[in-house]
């Protein structure tokens, strides 16, 4: 009997009806899922929605479709789709995974082509049906409930259907890679991470290594190559624009969602390929593709080294900031030989793979390694003494004991003229950390300098410098001279009261944090009056001079601060630069900002202001930071 | 029906198969014999098209069966490391098969539900023993009218009565439909009941290919008595293998049964007799003489 066996010519119906009844598990699941994170969850949200009294029939409606938008937060969440594209990738082709089961397969009637993009076709129906129909009942849920808004709900489909088929295909494509389940979904989670994972060995390595490297500095270029990371950063439910709530929130970020699709074309081709030449043999190896063994073993070394380094470095050693390349290097070499040889091992599956040519390829493995650890450590590319030159820089953020912006060419000047200082005395400081490995017996302070090139590119360097005061005292030394170039009342203000700070306008008031003589905190709110002429105190001592922020380390800065401060709730116009934050930001002119000023020795007008309006009882000064900390102390003594 | 020419297989450093030359006639029942590791089961891997061969042809009816959907519609394959579905039952399986096999054979299918009434067609197919399972592949695989069965020691684990029968039906297939059997296994015994040919294979290569009749006619056993011993044997005759009880001779011998006779008619004996010689003896023999130590094993 000629049997019916397929609908068009690379697809057939007996292989998908056989994944659609094996693999229902994953598909019931994921509709369960999608079934919960949209209709029910809109229901339950449009159910719970609660009006004031005297609503009209409008508002009723507005409300009910603000919340039936806002219940999408949850069903934009990546992570679920990511979960269930790895299993569907993984299960419909794990076939391939046992000897006995990929010979059965291989044996039947059936071209790879067809078994290919059958078996692609039936996993990413797995998600694509529990999407739709989630959406369907979603569309009755909303609809029937008075939310008559079908733009979101499409653009919620669009955007969990491209990332089902790029996370399926790279889950197709990780599961070609291998010969092994497991192996398969931790190559899809590697896949998912290996950029941020190698850009935080490189830059630990660098910072560890280089003087001037930022030990856990992030990459923000690449990160739409860590998917599931960028898609939760970026795909977001939006209820505010510049300061103003939106009458609906704004479903954002859905624009790349078009490139993943592409890529994901890319990698379901790349599948295509590999299965097309994949040796069946392969079933139960931990690669199944020759060609990327070398690389397999490599990165496994490469991590091992990089990882194991971070890690003891990180938890045994977290205080230390002086010359550790020989311990590093050390480290690193045997980690990378463990790592590389432990690789050829699974891939192996058995111990004594230690045959001439791997101990010859692991030798040039380590030297590379090492060879790479020593150009770090020498400079060989000249990056610690990279110094830019005055014409070559637009701007600067120099992020020492607070952080200004530098525009100034005299400004920019003096700034290259530390960093170059810093790099001069690089020996004398790693010294310092490296004589004081205590953190309680050196004092020090970070300097981070960001400098923004004329080109478009920037360079950024990160320091720790000693704050002893043979430093201090030291006048052409970079500390003093960063000390002293940061003493600028201006900067002071910006800092605090962002660039705009001559047109500020207290907003709402503000409070005031005050340390009682025996250590307990009150908060006082501060009425609007009370908070301008505070304001206008804290202006006076703050341009007089008197003002001073010390590092926090610095012996000084116990006696010199007080433990009390205030907090001002102000607006500046639109596009004045802030300096709380830690990356650039501006103010967006539509809402009140915060910021917390501290009270020194030199705050002498806002004391008397304090005492004029009765905040502060007359005469009385507020207790130092050193005052307060022993406070602290004697009473954890007393405790029994 | 079935030919391989230089046939190479490396897996890793290993060399599966070493230019395997094999010719399986159409309609012949081919025993493919050979020790552990020799390369039988790659060999019908490659056979059924599942291994990509790194030199060397594979052809099924004079077409290369690799990614041949047609040829790969008229073969079947029965390992000896059975796989059905997770979930599926004989029933299940059996949709399956239909699906892909373009001859499958629904009424075959029901006709031999007498045949195998011990197996629930509704059970688990993973939960039946090792037999019932092997029996449910061959009940299958009978249904699809393949023009080429290809068997991986195919009855282990059947008991004598069932074993018995699955030969008695794949006979019946063969003269029914012309169909060729290809059989790997250890058990010469049972292959020398059904094959017409045999390939014996060592170490990644076929040794020796012949029919069964001129198998037997290379070699001789044979037993004799002399008054007196021997006290040197003939140059005519090659002796490969020799022991006594007193008197009495058995030695096998190259050549067939009258060299043999005539040969040790010259030594006067008291009598001289051809005893059989099986499969098994041929095999060890052959493999004796490819350093297979097994030779003490053989008389």
């Amino acid at each position: 009997m000629q049997s019916k066996k397929s609908c068009f010519n690379f697809f057939h119906t007996a292989i998908f009806k056989k994944n659609v009844t094996s693999f229902w598990p994953i598909w019931l699941s994921y509709t369960l899922v999608c079934l919960w994170v949209l209709p029910i969850y809109s229901w339950l949200q449009m159910k719970s929605l609660t009006l004031p009294e005297g609503a009209t029939q409008a508002e009723r409606m507005e409300e009910l479709l603000k919340s039936a938008v806002s219940s999408l937060h949850l069903a934009i969440l990546p992570v679920p789709v990511f979960v269930f594209a790895a299993a569907s990738g993984i299960a419909v082709f794990s076939y391939l995974y046992q000897a006995r089961s990929a010979n059965m397969v291989h044996a039947l009637p059936v071209s790879r082509k067809e078994l290919f993009l059958t078996n692609y076709c039936s996993g990413l129906l797995f998600l694509l049906a529990p999407q739709f129909l989630a959406f369907c009942i979603a569309v009755f849920v909303w609809f029937g409930s008075g939310a008559t808004c079908l733009e979101y709900l499409l653009r919620w489909l669009g955007l969990v259907a491209g990332e089902a088929f790029f996370a399926y295909s790279t889950a197709v494509f990780a599961a070609m890679l291998t010969g092994q389940a497991v192996i398969a979904a931790a190559c899809f989670f590697v896949l998912n991470y290996l950029y941020q994972g190698l850009v935080a060995i490189g830059n630990a390595a660098m910072g560890m290594l280089m003087y001037g490297m930022d030990r856990g500095q992030q990459d923000a270029w690449g990160g739409w190559l860590s998917p599931v990371s960028f898609l939760m950063e970026t795909v977001r439910l939006v209820y505010q624009e510049e300061g103003q709530e939106l009458v609906l929130p704004e479903l954002t970020g859905l624009g790349c969602v078009i490139w993943y699709a592409l890529a994901a074309v890319f990698f379901a081709a790349l599948a295509f390929l590999l299965y097309k030449n994949r040796d069946i043999e392969t079933a139960s190896d931990v690669v199944a593709i020759s060609a990327i063994k070398p690389m397999f073993r490599w990165c496994g070394g490469l991590g091992a080294a990089g990882i194991c380094a971070c890690l003891v470095w990180g938890s045994l050693l977290p205080g230390m900031f002086g010359n550790m390349f020989w311990f590093m290097l050390v480290l690193s070499v045997f980690a990378g030989a463990a790592g590389f040889f432990l690789c050829e091992m699974l891939m192996r599956k058995k111990f004594l793979v230690f045959t001439k040519m791997r101990l010859a390829e692991g030798g040039v493995f380590l030297a590379i390694l090492a060879m790479a650890l020593i150009s770090m450590e020498t400079d060989w590319f000249g990056i610690e003494k990279r110094v830019p030159k005055a014409e070559e820089v637009a701007g600067v953020y120099l992020d020492g004991n607070y952080k200004c912006y530098l525009e100034e060419p005299e400004e920019i000047s003096q700034c290259i003229a530390i960093h170059q200082r810093i790099v001069e005395e690089k020996d004398a400081y790693e010294a310092y950390f490296w004589d004081n490995p205590s953190r309680e017996r050196r004092p020090s302070m970070a300097l981070k300098i960001s400098y923004r090139l004329k080109n478009g590119r920037a360079l950024e360097r990160f320091w720790y410098l000693p704050l002893e005061d043979c430093y201090l005292e030291q006048k052409d030394g970079a500390v003093g001279m960063l000390l002293e170039f940061e003493r600028d009342p201006n900067r002071y203000m910006e800092y605090f009261f962002t660039s705009g700070y001559e047109n500020l306008k207290i907003a709402e008031g503000g409070t005031f944090l005050h340390a009682g003589a025996s250590g307990e905190y009150s908060l006082s709110d501060l009425s609007k009056e009370e908070a301008e002429q505070l304001y206008q105190a804290a202006k006076k001592d703050i341009l007089s001079g008197d003002f001073c922020i010390y590092p926090y380390e610095y012996r000084k800065w116990g006696t010199e601060h007080y433990a009390d401060s205030i907090t001002f709730s102000f607006r500046v116009p639109k596009g004045a630069r802030m300096f709380q934050m830690e990356d650039e930001e501006f103010c967006q002119g539509k809402y009140p900002e915060l910021v917390t000023v501290p009270l020194t020795r030199g705050c002498r007008n806002l004391l008397e202001t304090l005492w004029e309006l009765g905040i502060l009882g007359e005469g009385e000064v507020p207790l130092t930071e050193r005052e307060y900390m022993d406070i602290l102390d004697k009473e954890e003594g007393t405790v029994p | 029906m079935v030919r391989t020419e230089g046939l190479r297989k490396n897996f890793g450093g290993f060399c599966a198969l070493d230019g395997v030359d094999m010719h399986v006639p159409k309609g012949a029942v081919y025993g493919l014999v050979g020790p552990n590791g020799a390369g039988k089961s790659t060999l019908l891997r490659h056979i059924m098209g599942i291994y990509r061969q790194d030199a060397g042809t594979v052809l099924v009816e004079g077409v290369p069966v690799f990614e041949n959907k047609k040829v790969k519609g008229e073969m079947i394959f029965i390992s000896d490391d059975l796989f059905y579905f997770q979930q599926a039952d004989t029933l299940a399986m059996k949709r399956f098969y239909q699906g892909v096999y373009p001859n499958f054979n629904e009424k075959t299918f029901e006709k031999l539900r007498e045949v195998f009434k011990n197996i629930d067609v509704k059970c688990r197919i993973r939960k039946l023993s090792k037999g019932m399972q092997k029996q449910v592949s061959f009940w299958l695989a009978l249904c699809c009218a393949p023009k080429l069965l290809v068997l991986d020691e195919p009855v282990d684990g059947l008991d004598p009565v069932m074993r018995r029968q699955i030969w008695s039906l794949i006979e019946e297939e063969r003269n029914k439909w012309g169909t060729t059997v290809l059989i790997s296994s250890h058990n010469l015994r049972e292959l020398e009941e059904v094959c017409g040919h045999v390939g014996i294979m060592h170490q990644g290569k076929i040794k020796m290919e012949r029919s069964l009749l001129e198998l037997q006619g290379t070699v001789t056993k044979v037993q004799a008595a002399f008054q007196q011993g021997i006290s040197a044997l003939p140059e005519s005759l090659e002796v490969l293998h020799m022991s006594n009880a007193g008197r009495v001779y058995t030695m096998i011998v190259k050549g067939g049964p009258d060299k043999a006779r005539a040969g040790l008619e010259r030594l006067h004996p008291l009598f001289v007799d051809i005893l059989p010689l099986s499969l098994e003896e041929i095999f060890i023999y052959e493999m004796g003489g490819a350093d297979y130590a097994v030779q003490e094993i053989l008389l």
